[in-house]
């Protein structure tokens, strides 16, 4: 077992080792996200009150609006746990222990990474299931919608809204949705290996004043620019190629950087908190 | 002076395996004084060493920077040709450094033992089993449940489990009840094999007087010795004196109730039992306590400085 490439036994072992670790912060945080994503189902539901199994409209409306609402909030639980994949570093003693295990630099990154993904994902899409059962189960014999909307799984929605973009089926079209949701990814991924003692709040905090800046520069070159620089920028044509660009360098940078910093970090007393 | 341990070389077969701290600096601070100072000295394997020193002198920072968690400003802690802090797998895998307070994951002993375990090469459940047997303690045990002393005694039991070559131990018998202290002597007697060498920091000198060949003591961030105890046990002899007893060849003194500790030099050429806290005080008060040892008659009897 012992070699000094890259292993995937190895990577094996440490992601066993983790899940075995913090294995009750795993459990927790299913816990906290099949609370959270029952809470919105039921808010979602109530005031809608189908007249029968034939009322096609609210139901639809009743299922499309929970969905839409769990989606958003198991994004945005999706980024903030990715963003702590490296919280075991912000603690010192925490820090010495995974970092005296014997295993490349590589393989720990790239383990706590995709462990954290595929991890996040499984919790976030069983978490949604048992939401679903239980506000029906709930909301059974009650005026409420108390329809099940898992089926809906079955559909790409849940698949478009964490990776691919359908976008009227032009394959361009997805490949940029999933570019830029990518983008966003790396973007957590990157801000949880610079600050990994408060990575989530560390990582929304900056997407917060990335966006607020944004929109601020957007609003003032709009109203700045010329109509021939508008009309460049507005041409949809173009402005996909250059957010393709964007993302695919914004991915490479984020992935490059983070993966500096968790170097970086390799030694107790090299911190940036 | 200081008395390295030289590699053997016999026939022209390769050397032993060898860790050697070459000229480390180390500072916590950009100014100041370091914590760590040009200090040099090499490991061998079969031997354990007993790093002592006083409270804040960086005997824990030295370990870090052996195990390669600390990256030295100047000079190089070499494992087997290695530089530590490059984190190599081979480097990793041949060191393990038990805490003065590890990380306790919430986890079985026997379940702990199995998932780190993978990562040594030469990693040993029977050890494991007799270790935690010895100790008292059942693989079902959850480690989190375990009071200071017990998870102690779980992860030295998994310590020497693992079987590396460079076992370092930063006051493994600090919170051991004394069975315990005494199953640990019996313990690194029974399973620190001669591929091995183990450094235990410790202020506990009786725990370790018994298994230690080897000594290392810091004082003001740099080593004053560096010594193998049959060299100090034939250059100094270490006797306890009643009240009103010669005390002309006393090189240091230090009072008891019932009249005092001596170092004298060892003018027999005979072996004594060496007395570790004795002459851990006696060369902290005289850090050239060593060579003066080895200086003829006079220099020796000048310097001596009971300690009132």
């Amino acid at each position: 077992m012992f070699s000094s490439s890259f292993s995937i036994r190895r990577c094996i072992s440490l992601a066993r080792y983790d899940l075995a670790v913090r294995k009750r912060y795993y459990l927790l945080s299913f816990l906290g996200i099949y609370a959270l994503l029952t809470i919105v189902g039921m808010g979602c539901a109530t005031g809608y009150t189908p007249d029968g199994p034939d009322d096609t409209v609210i139901i639809n409306v009743a299922q499309w609006k929970i969905l839409y609402s769990s989606s958003a909030i198991m994004i945005l639980l999706f980024i903030s746990l990715l963003a702590s994949c490296f919280d075991r570093m912000g603690k010192q003693k925490g820090r010495s222990a995974f970092l005296m295990l014997p295993a490349r630099r590589s393989e720990k990154y790239v383990t706590a990474i995709v462990e954290r993904f595929v991890l996040t994902l499984a919790m976030l899409l069983a978490a949604y299931v048992l939401a679903d059962l239980t506000r029906a189960v709930a909301f059974a014999g009650t005026t409420y919608y108390s329809g099940l909307t898992i089926d809906l799984l079955a559909k790409p929605y849940l698949w478009e809204c964490f990776f691919f973009d359908t976008a009227n089926g032009e394959t361009f079209n997805m490949l940029l949705g999933t570019a830029i949701k990518m983008e966003l990814y790396v973007f957590f991924i990157m801000m949880g290996t610079l600050f990994p003692r408060f990575a989530p709040i560390w990582a929304w905090g900056c997407f917060v004043a990335l966006i607020i800046l944004l929109g601020v520069l957007l609003g003032t070159m709009m109203s700045t620019l010329s109509v021939h620089v508008l009309a460049f920028m507005t041409d949809w044509t173009v402005m996909r190629w250059i957010l393709m660009v964007q993302a695919l360098v914004a991915i490479v940078v984020g992935l490059y950087a983070s993966w500096r910093s968790f170097c970086r970090v390799q030694l107790v007393r090299r911190k940036l908190f | 002076m200081k008395t390295s341990n030289q590699p053997e070389r016999t026939d022209g077969r390769a050397t032993a395996p060898r860790f050697v701290m070459s000229h480390l600096t180390y500072n916590y601070r950009r100014h100041g004084e370091p914590v760590i100072n040009d200090v040099c000295f090499t490991l061998s394997s079969g031997h354990i060493y007993a790093l002592l020193g006083e409270n804040g002198v960086g005997k824990t920072t030295l370990l870090h920077l052996m195990s390669g968690l600390l990256r030295p400003q100047q000079g190089s802690a070499l494992c087997e040709g290695e530089r530590t802090d490059r984190r190599r797998t081979e480097t990793l895998g041949s060191i393990y450094l038990l805490e003065e307070e590890p990380e306790v994951p919430q986890m079985a002993i026997g379940d702990y033992g199995r998932l780190t375990g993978a990562f040594y090469p030469h990693y040993s459940d029977a050890i494991f089993a007799d270790c935690l047997a010895a100790f008292s303690l059942e693989p079902q045990q959850r480690l989190h449940h375990l009071s200071m002393g017990q998870r102690k005694k779980a992860l030295i039991a998994f310590a020497l489990a693992t079987q590396v070559r460079w076992l370092l131990m930063d006051e493994p018998t600090n919170g051991l009840d004394i069975p315990g202290k005494e199953v640990f002597k019996q313990l690194m007697a029974r399973h620190v094999s001669d591929d091995m060498a183990v450094v235990i920091s410790t202020h506990l000198v009786d725990d370790i007087e018994m298994l230690t060949d080897h000594v290392l003591v810091m004082k003001g961030s740099r080593l004053i010795v560096d010594c193998p105890t049959d060299v100090i046990t034939q250059r100094l002899r270490f006797e306890e004196r009643h009240m009103g007893s010669a005390m002309a060849d006393a090189i240091y003194s230090q009072p008891t109730p019932a009249g005092c500790l001596v170092v004298c030099r060892n003018t027999t050429g005979e072996e004594t039992p060496l007395h570790l806290a004795l002459f851990f005080n006696a060369v902290i008060t005289q850090p050239h306590l060593m060579d003066d040892a080895t200086q003829p008659d006079g220099d020796a009897n000048g310097n001596d400085a009971a300690k009132s």
